[in-house]
């Protein structure tokens, strides 16, 4: 598995914003959810992933010395 | 290492391949009802593949790309999400449900029809009965006949997506008929209907003679013959045909294709706040005629003879005044064989009168935007001023009258005829813009002529074709075979 932790989540946020958008609308269609209302899951969604990608990977960390450190 | 394409791209192919096979192959899968439905299940699948495709590239160290979908492919997915829920509003939601269910008879589009005959029903009907039909969507067909007894018979067609709602929306719907007293209520109880379904039931039902009539709907149209007692007609929108009735009639429908009724023995006022029927044809009228629309008013004592409206044209004779008519609405209106008086007032439309041989009527007739024309026997007693501000004046009557241009000058087209008896019948033409012409009535009927005859009621339009839908044989049935095109939209 590639340790390019952020390449890979930047890498799936279309497919799983996409998704999102495919379940919002199955939520308007066929639930009681209109895409109207539900629509900002979308923004927070996107936001997460933004997040994930952005947070720092602990494996890839090993061995820095980053502020904060214990040692 | 490189990186292989993705395979959304074909798989979005071979899925559009296989829309396309189907349609060709099995026209009577309903495939743009289920795209309509369906179609974010697309974007679904289109998301989990790419993901699993990227996982996997992860997995086995291969490069990944910077956006797992690109620009293009989000433009694409913009335009699948916008033609989906044009589709999916246009089939379920808001007016244009209205819209898509109302063409969708003849586009068929989404949904399916089904044809469901009703059963024969009786229930007896007390003597003078009160019948009260409510049928929301739908034709309704009365006949009077020399019997005791209320018969129902019909069809009943349900648009829906399965066979089974369309079989559960006909159980839910199924016809009654109550009685308390001298009151029979029919209802078709479409509003009982709880899913999607949109069902229009024809009904055709024989009743006694004697009955009076109350029928109210939202759509459809309405063929009443042979009632000796009042009709009283509410609908948002129908087509209106009533024969040999005995009595009163009463219509309060917004809007529709056709009004035509013939040999009323009482009066029919005639009311709605929507444009009303597009044309309309009142003959052999024995009570008073009342029509009052937001646009239009119209009032005369009685009709022996024939009216014809339409948007563009009200043309009228043999009839019996007082007579009132005014209009806001573009319209000529030409009238001939009138009595009594006549009050008119048109803003937009020409005139032309032709009173008829008998006792000279009061007329009283104004347009802003149109020419006058009018014609009287030669002997007629009348006492005429026919002005106009911007026009013409042409008088072909004779000397007795007098053409007077304003400030004696012809090129200012400002003038009025004048003239005839003191004691005469007052005639006051008045136009602002438009020629006015005043000629001796030489018998000739005014131009165009009048409709001679109702057009001949259209046959009744074959069974629509089954495609697209999956019927059992034996609901397919067609029960109105005889009835004319009223039925059949």
């Amino acid at each position: 598995m590639v340790s390019d932790k952020p390449a890979l989540i930047r890498a799936i946020r279309g497919p799983i914003l996409l998704m999102t958008l495919g379940l919002l609308f199955v939520a308007d269609f066929f639930g009681s959810y209109r895409f109207s209302k539900t629509f900002p899951a979308l923004l927070i969604v996107f936001g997460v992933m933004w997040l994930l990608e952005r947070l720092p990977d602990r494996h890839h960390d090993d061995g820095r010395t980053g502020e904060g450190g214990f040692l | 290492m490189r990186r292989r394409g993705s395979l959304v791209g074909p798989a979005l192919i071979i899925l559009i391949g296989v829309w396309f096979l189907l349609s060709s192959l099995r026209p009577d899968l309903p495939l743009l009802e289920i795209a309509a439905r369906y179609w974010p299940f697309v974007l679904i699948g289109w998301g989990a593949l790419r993901l699993i495709e990227i996982v996997s590239w992860a997995a086995r160290g291969r490069a990944l790309p910077r956006a797992g979908i690109s620009g293009g492919e989000w433009t694409l997915v913009v335009l699948i999400c916008l033609v989906g829920s044009g589709m999916w509003v246009f089939s379920h939601r808001g007016p244009w449900r209205n819209l898509a269910v109302i063409t969708s008879n003849r586009l068929e589009i989404f949904g399916h029809t089904f044809d469901y005959p009703l059963e024969e029903q009786k229930a007896p009907a007390p003597k003078s009965a009160r019948i009260v039909i409510e049928n929301l969507r739908g034709g309704v067909r009365v006949t009077g006949a020399d019997t005791q007894e209320i018969t129902v018979s019909g069809r009943k067609s349900i648009r829906a997506f399965s066979e089974a709602d369309a079989d559960s929306a006909n159980r839910q719907s199924a016809i009654e008929i109550s009685t308390a007293g001298d009151q029979v209520v029919v209802r078709t109880n479409q509003d009982r209907v709880t899913g999607d379904q949109r069902i229009s039931t024809n009904i055709e039902m024989s009743v006694p003679r004697s009955a009076s009539l109350e029928v109210r709907g939202r759509y459809g149209d309405f063929e009443i013959s042979d009632i000796d007692g009042p009709v009283d007609i509410t609908s948002d929108n129908a087509g209106v045909r009533l024969e040999n009735l005995g009595s009163s009639v009463r219509l309060n429908v917004q809007r529709g294709d056709l009004l035509r009724a013939s040999n009323i023995k009482g009066g029919i006022e005639i009311l709605g706040n929507g444009s009303g029927a597009r044309e309309m044809e009142l003959s052999a009228i024995g009570g008073e005629v009342v029509l009052r629309t937001p646009l239009t008013e119209m009032r005369l004592a009685k009709l022996p003879g024939r009216i014809h409206m339409d948007p563009g044209e009200l043309t009228g004779s043999n009839l019996i005044g007082p007579i009132r008519y005014s209009t806001t609405r573009r319209r000529d209106v030409r009238l001939e064989d009138f009595t009594q008086s006549l009050e008119l007032s048109v803003v937009h439309g020409d005139i032309a009168l032709r009173p008829g041989s008998q006792a000279m009527p009061k007329i009283d007739a104004q347009t802003v935007s149109g020419e006058i024309e009018l014609a009287v026997p030669a002997n007629a007693k009348f006492l005429l001023k026919a002005t106009t501000r911007r026009g013409e004046l042409n008088n072909e009557f004779g000397s007795v009258l007098k053409t007077e241009y304003d400030g004696g000058s012809e090129s200012r087209m400002s003038g009025s005829i004048v003239g005839g008896i003191e004691q005469g019948a007052p005639i006051t033409l008045e136009t602002t813009r438009g020629s006015i012409t005043i000629r001796k009535d030489d018998g000739s009927s005014l131009t165009p002529a009048l409709p001679s005859q109702p057009e001949a009621p259209r046959p009744p339009d074959a069974p629509r074709s089954p495609r697209h839908r999956m019927l059992p044989s034996e609901k397919a049935v067609v029960i109105f075979p005889s009835l004319p095109g009223i039925f059949a939209r």
